[in-house]
């Protein structure tokens, strides 16, 4: 009985120290190890596709009057990247960050507000100032076309239809194929 | 090169079209019957572009512009930005009911694929959507009464012939 | 399209007249899906919105599964033996009591022929003409009409004939949301030149297409008709040659046509001189003419004359019986024709032999094997609600109607109903007049029965059973045939198949002759009269010789006549009614529909933005529309589309016709849908 408990206290003696000092050094986590997510809210649009991407339902997006607030609550993040596979500018990338506690669950939201378009028209949402701006330029310069000749860019979808005519003949002159 | 042809002189807003493509796309009409004046009703559905917003707007390679013409959403490639609804000059595209997915015409591809005609056109009662190759369709617009115009960005997609609506009487 | 296990056959649509047809996908006794038809002569393959939606009512959690019987305000499940033997011993006592006269039938458009033929045999065979249907509600007056005129009262071409028109005129028919399949032909003779009028209060899409507008006040048809044939005369624009040829009566109509003074005309329709003038040398002067019509004509207490006048000006013009010449009431039901034809009215046997005609009456009666059939006209689908109210009438057996929601004034209507001693209703949804019925017995639908329909333009389509009713449904000509067999007739009922029936019809109406079950089944049908077996149908009718004794077309002078109603200081509004392109009738399938309902959810009434303005009404606003006989609420709709004093409301949904008159044209028994003195007044939101 006491020799084999000797020959256990040997054998974890002949293996050293297996555990790091942590946390009075710090910890390098190994590899593809996924962490926080790290907001660049400066390249965010708006436009919400981390929002749809994320499983745990951490980022809320609502328009309010002039502006669309986007609220990310990593408390509840699982860690899994689907918003930075998601994000179309790069604005979210996984950090190896992994030491969150905090002694107020605030600590771990962002909050975020960026300008709205609304329809011209209506009223509707449309988007963006940051989607809209970004597109106009976009397609002016793989469409050849003046930044500021696509006034739909400023209108929702409904109205949008409502003019489709209209909007298809200042695109397309009827002489060019009569 | 297969396009859309809307003889707008025939639609009688009757939107069996939006019923159609519902019944055939799992609930969801990516066709709007809209009256674009009291008494002019225009089926708005993708106008198939030649020169295509949408997919230059795509962040991803969800939008493809299919050989046949047909521009098309992968929607297993789409990451639900939007973007493409904001740059459809025509407000053809829209998120579905839960934001989730862009959705549009995609010229009934499952129905065209074991050969049968897309269900907007056969279905209408006034005859109003045609479907051909586009110097055929032109061949058509041109004996109708009315306007007809290509009603797309670019020289070819959805052609459109725009009726005079002025009605002398009463 | 091709699953391994589903099977595409060829259907019939089992909405309106106009008899569209489609693949129905049948997998494991299920509807799957819905397939276009594109070689069908009728529709081409195309569908309206209610036929793309035709599968949805089918399979629907609301169907009725077995007999039910009143057990005070509830229903209790019984079985099929207890609810028919218990229906007909009740129906024997109320016989015994108070005589057949004491029961009512109400037949169904919506019924096959098979079975329309078989309720009014049974009825009949009871000892009562009191069988009718909704063709009272809709087309009686054109029945009624050009029977008088023409001798027939019947589309007198093919739908697809109207492309070879060369002038269309339409008047009180809203075909593009009514008969949408219509708008296709209209399409095509437009587009080839033809000249389209339209005569409508409202602005319907037909008048967006229209070459020229009339915009008359509703009811006032007769007085816009004459108009245009004093035109037509003052001109010389009639057709001498044919008036002289194919007509009689033409001295005295053209004697009361000169008393009619073009200005007052203007006066009692609003419509200018000018723009009369101009339809009438349209019409009159076009190489083929047509005239499109439907409710906004029959559902006055003038419908047969509004009917006369419409046949004058044709017969006047001489645009019957050739190709893109003739007259088109649009019948409204997939079967009403049909309906019609099998004698479901309470005024005609089978082939419309007159009740009132003896000799004829005794060989159908032969073909039965009974002595004598009744021969009083019997009661009209309103009379029989006003006589329930009275006491007259015991017990109504109501077969897939709905007047709940369907005939004029319902508040009376489900005081009648409640007054009755027995209220038997077979349907396939617990209607708002099942709701009130002593039994309730569960029908199959068009998918799971058998049997002819025939459509609008006389073609008679055969629908084969695709699949089985659900729970304990039963087809309604077995139902029909086992009342027969229980109330004394077990040899005239011994009816296994519907095509046994269709044989004997064949043998008792000569229209119905040679349209055998194996003509109907092929596509298209076959269109009556066709008179033998091989004869290949007759699409136009009247082409030589009309269908009168003498082979005449019969010119019959009209005077103008004011609708039952007129506005007043408390009621200074006219409300019309009529449906939407969205809903069918009384929306019983079509309210069950999503794809239908999310597009047009509820009752609204349509008003003009200065009626609308009078009263401070908002587009979307909350309204309660009161006339002399109730009140319903329901959102306005703030649209030009309705000319001012004159209000709108679709009768899909409950409400609007608790609101319409139930005053009857004397001759038609039609009531007064279209014309209804109403006030509006906006609710607190």
């Amino acid at each position: 009985m006491i020799t084999s408990k000797l020959k256990e206290a040997l054998i974890c003696f002949r293996a050293g120290r297996v555990t790091l000092r942590y946390p009075f050094e710090p910890s390098v986590p190994p590899e593809g190890f996924r962490g926080q997510p790290q907001l660049d809210i400066t390249k965010c649009l708006g436009c919400g596709a981390c929002s749809m991407a994320c499983p745990t339902r951490c980022i809320e997006v609502t328009n309010e009057a002039e502006q669309r607030r986007m609220e990310y609550c990593f408390d509840r993040c699982s860690y899994c990247g689907e918003c930075a596979e998601a994000c179309p500018e790069g604005g979210i990338t996984m950090s190896s960050e992994f030491e969150l506690a905090t002694d107020s669950v605030t600590d771990l939201r962002t909050v975020a507000y960026l300008d709205l378009v609304r329809c011209e028209s209506c009223g509707e949402v449309v988007g963006t100032a940051r989607e809209i701006d970004k597109l106009a330029q976009e397609l002016a310069t793989k469409m050849n076309v003046a930044a500021d000749s696509m006034p739909w860019l400023r209108w929702c979808a409904r109205c949008k239809r409502e003019s489709s005519l209209a909007t298809a003949q200042v695109l397309q002159p009827a002489e060019a194929h009569l | 090169m297969n396009v859309l042809y809307l003889n707008l002189t025939r639609c009688i807003y009757c939107r069996a079209c939006e019923v159609a493509c519902e019944r055939e796309h799992d609930g969801i009409s990516r066709v709007a019957v809209t009256l674009v004046d009291p008494r002019q009703p225009v089926p708005v559905s993708c106008r198939h572009c030649e020169k295509h917003p949408c997919l230059e707007a795509c962040p991803e390679t969800a939008i493809e512009a299919a050989p046949g013409g047909a521009i098309i959403i992968h929607t297993r490639k789409c990451i639900s930005c939007g973007l493409c609804v904001i740059a459809c000059p025509f407000g053809a595209i829209e998120l579905d009911a839960g934001g989730k997915i862009a959705e549009k015409c995609d010229l009934c591809e499952h129905r065209q694929r074991d050969g049968r005609l897309p269900a907007c056109l056969l279905t209408c009662p006034a005859r109003c959507i045609e479907y051909g190759p586009l110097d055929d369709i032109l061949a058509v617009a041109r004996t109708k009464p009315g306007a007809t115009f290509v009603a797309a960005m670019g020289e070819t997609g959805t052609v459109v012939t725009l009726p005079d609506r002025s009605v002398p009487g009463v | 399209m091709s699953g391994p296990m589903i099977e595409w056959v060829r259907s019939i649509c089992p909405f309106c007249g106009v008899g569209c047809g489609f693949l129905a996908g049948v997998e494991r006794n299920r509807l799957v899906g819905l397939e276009y038809l594109t070689d069908h002569p009728v529709c081409e393959g195309a569908l309206c919105p209610k036929g793309n939606a035709a599968l949805e009512t089918v399979h629907h959690a609301d169907r009725l599964l077995h007999p039910l019987v009143r057990k005070g305000d509830g229903f209790e499940r019984i079985s099929w033996d207890e609810a028919l033997e218990g229906i007909a011993a009740r129906l024997l006592d109320i016989q015994r009591d108070h005589g057949a006269d004491a029961v009512g039938f109400l037949a169904s458009a919506k019924c096959t022929n098979e079975e329309n033929y078989l309720l009014q045999k049974w009825a009949r065979l009871f000892g009562t003409n009191n069988i009718d249907h909704c063709a009272r509600l809709c087309h009686a007056s054109t029945v009624a009409g050009l029977a008088r005129t023409l001798g027939a009262g019947a589309m007198t071409n093919p739908m697809s004939d109207v492309a070879h028109s060369d002038c269309i005129f339409v008047i009180g028919s809203n075909f593009t949301e009514c008969h949408p399949l219509a708008s296709r032909w209209v399409g095509d003779a437009l587009e080839r030149g033809a000249f389209l009028v339209v005569a409508d209060p409202r602005v319907t899409p037909v008048v967006w297409q229209a070459d020229l507008h009339l915009r008359h006040r509703p009811g006032s048809d007769v007085a816009l008709l004459n108009g245009m044939m004093k035109v037509i005369l003052q001109e010389g624009l009639h057709n001498e040659g044919f008036i002289a040829a194919r007509t009689s009566g033409f001295d005295v109509l053209r004697q009361s046509l000169a008393a009619v003074d073009l200005a007052a005309v203007e006066e009692i329709t609003g419509v200018p001189v000018a723009a009369i003038q101009e339809a009438a040398r349209r019409y009159a002067r076009a190489k083929a003419s047509v005239i499109m019509w439907s409710m906004g004509i029959t559902q006055h207490t003038t419908g047969v004359d509004n009917v006369i006048s419409l046949a004058n000006l044709a017969l006047l013009a001489g645009h019957v019986g050739r190709p893109g010449a003739g007259l088109m009431p649009l019948r409204g039901q997939s079967n009403v024709q049909g309906a019609c034809d099998m004698g479901a009215l309470s005024n005609f046997l089978t082939g419309y032999v007159p009740v009132t005609d003896a000799e004829r009456r005794a060989r159908i009666a032969a073909q039965w094997g009974t002595p004598e059939l009744p021969a009083a006209v019997g009661l009209t689908v309103v009379e029989m609600m006003h006589a329930a109210g009275t006491g007259a009438l015991r017990a109504l057996y109501v077969m897939g109607e709905n007047p709940m929601i369907t005939d004029p004034n319902v508040d009376h209507v489900r005081e009648g109903l409640r007054n009755l001693d027995l209220l038997v209703v077979q349907d396939i949804f617990l209607t708002e007049t099942a709701e009130l019925a002593d039994y309730v017995l569960p029908a199959a639908l068009w998918a799971e029965k058998a049997g002819s329909y025939t459509n609008t333009e006389r073609r008679v389509q055969w629908q084969p059973r695709l699949i089985p009713p659900p729970g304990e449904a039963l087809p309604d000509w077995q139902i029909i045939a086992s009342m027969g067999r229980l109330t004394g007739w077990a040899d005239q009922f011994d009816v296994p198949s519907p095509e046994p029936v269709l044989a004997e019809i064949n043998a008792v109406s000569p229209a119905y002759r040679g349209v055998t079950q194996e003509r109907t089944q092929a596509l298209g049908g076959v269109t009556w009269p066709c008179p033998e077996e091989g004869h290949p149908g007759t699409p136009i009718l009247h082409e030589t010789r009309f269908a009168t004794a003498d082979g005449l077309g019969h010119l019959e002078p009209i005077a103008y006549r004011p609708p039952a109603e007129q506005p007043d200081d408390r009621y200074p509004l006219v409300l019309t009614t009529g449906r939407t392109v969205l809903h069918y009738n009384s929306g019983s399938m079509t309210r069950r529909s999503k794809a239908l309902l999310t597009r047009e959810r509820s009752l609204f009434v349509e008003i003009s933005p200065a009626d609308a303005a009078q009263r401070g009404l908002e587009d979307g606003q909350q309204v309660r529309v009161s006339t002399r006989r109730g009140d319903a609420d329901c959102l306005a709709r703030v649209t030009s589309a309705t000319a001012a004093g004159v209000v709108f409301m679709p009768f899909h949904f409950a409400g609007a016709n608790v609101l319409t008159n139930d005053a009857l044209d004397p001759t038609a028994k039609i009531p007064e849908y279209k014309v209804a003195a109403c006030q509006i007044e906006g609710l607190p939101r």
